[in-house]
């Protein structure tokens, strides 16, 4: 694969790519790094891209695998310093007119699921992946997908409830 | 599509059983603003889910500097060949590392290594090292000398002191045998 189908094959994935890393890592910069890492990683195997079914496949897992490995290497002092910079990276998004309170409380409900769950409805909800495609990603069953899927809708829907009827009775 | 329908489908989407295309139809009726009060509380979450897959990388900038970046580790990669320049680096830091301690070693042992090889050279110098030792030894000695020469008077005068004593001696002695009386007055006895 030369660079002129690296950029119109892979390069498009940047979305998927991006949407998935913040996803995982909720911080826009740190995204962005994941990214390019994946893109390099990808070029570093260009010679066998050819060999691959699906390129958008390769890279959400590659995708994935990073974002676990960048949790996993996070601290506890990280994790705290990170609250506060996502509380500042946040209040450009949610000063949008159109991002009420209701979705910053989806956002919130969904960063509460577990890192496997959630990207599970990341990838079916919001990048439209069929259960296959999804288990391919996650290297599990399909079955177990579909299980995992519907428990963290339920327990989204759960939250969301629960927060309603709380700023119900506040109010 | 009415308020029954999507009540069962969204009974369906909670346990996992809907397909991607009931899962659009869902998006689309909550996308709307006009929504039944009954199902109003289902809206946030289709929304968030539109709303999150615009989302891109960033402007046209952020997009620029990506490719810039990508495409200078493309180039790193290409004009380099087989070796990218981080490989080549740590090579060349290898191999300067090696220069440096071989250089270091050869300094720290330049005397012995010299006394081995060469020890004419060496006698030589400690002969010299001898020579001067024993003139430094002498200049001491020679100022030892000076300080002598003072002490030499002393002694001298030690020995007239000597002599004085014996002196001394001398009268005190006689002064035994020298009757006071007789000196003081010799005209009595007559």
């Amino acid at each position: 694969m030369n660079i002129l189908d690296f950029n119109t094959k892979v390069y498009p994935l940047k979305d998927k790519i991006y949407r998935l890393a913040k996803r995982m890592l909720e911080q826009n910069e740190e995204a962005e790094d994941l990214v390019q890492e994946v893109f390099i990683r990808m070029w570093k195997i260009r010679e066998k891209l050819d060999e691959y079914n699906s390129l958008e496949a390769l890279a959400m897992v590659t995708t994935k695998n990073l974002c676990l490995d960048k949790l996993k290497a996070r601290k506890f002092p990280v994790e705290s310093w990170n609250d506060q910079r996502r509380f500042i990276e946040n209040i450009a998004e949610e000063m949008r007119p159109d991002h009420s309170d209701l979705l910053r409380g989806v956002k919130e409900a969904m960063n509460t699921l577990t890192e496997q769950s959630r990207m599970i409805i990341h990838l079916r909800d919001i990048e439209g992946y069929e259960f296959e495609e999804i288990a391919e990603v996650m290297g599990m069953e399909e079955n177990a997908v579909r299980v995992a899927l519907s428990r963290a809708r339920k327990r989204i829907r759960e939250l969301l409830v629960n927060k309603k009827s709380y700023e119900y009775q506040r109010n | 599509m009415n308020t029954k329908e999507i009540e069962e489908l969204l009974e369906r989407y909670y346990e996992g059983e809907t397909s991607l295309e009931e899962e659009k139809l869902l998006r689309e009726f909550f996308s709307v603003d006009e929504v039944p009060e009954k199902l109003r509380q289902h809206q946030p979450l289709f929304r968030y889910f539109i709303d999150e897959a615009s989302q891109s990388i960033g402007n046209e900038e952020q997009e620029k500097v990506l490719m810039r970046r990508i495409s200078l580790f493309e180039n790193q990669v290409s004009v380099s060949g087989i070796q990218p320049v981080q490989k080549r680096m740590y090579y060349l830091s290898g191999i300067a590392a090696g220069l440096l301690i071989l250089f270091g070693l050869v300094f720290t042992f330049k005397s012995e290594l010299l006394r081995k090889h060469f020890p004419g050279k060496e006698t030589a110098s400690t002969k010299m090292a001898y020579t001067q030792t024993q003139q430094a030894l002498l200049l001491v000695s020679v100022g030892l000398n000076t300080g002598l020469d003072q002490v030499q008077r002393f002694t001298t005068l030690n020995n007239a002191m000597e002599q004085i004593q014996k002196i001394n001696k001398f009268y005190n002695y006689q002064s035994q045998f020298i009757n006071p009386e007789w000196m003081q007055s010799p005209s009595t006895n007559k």
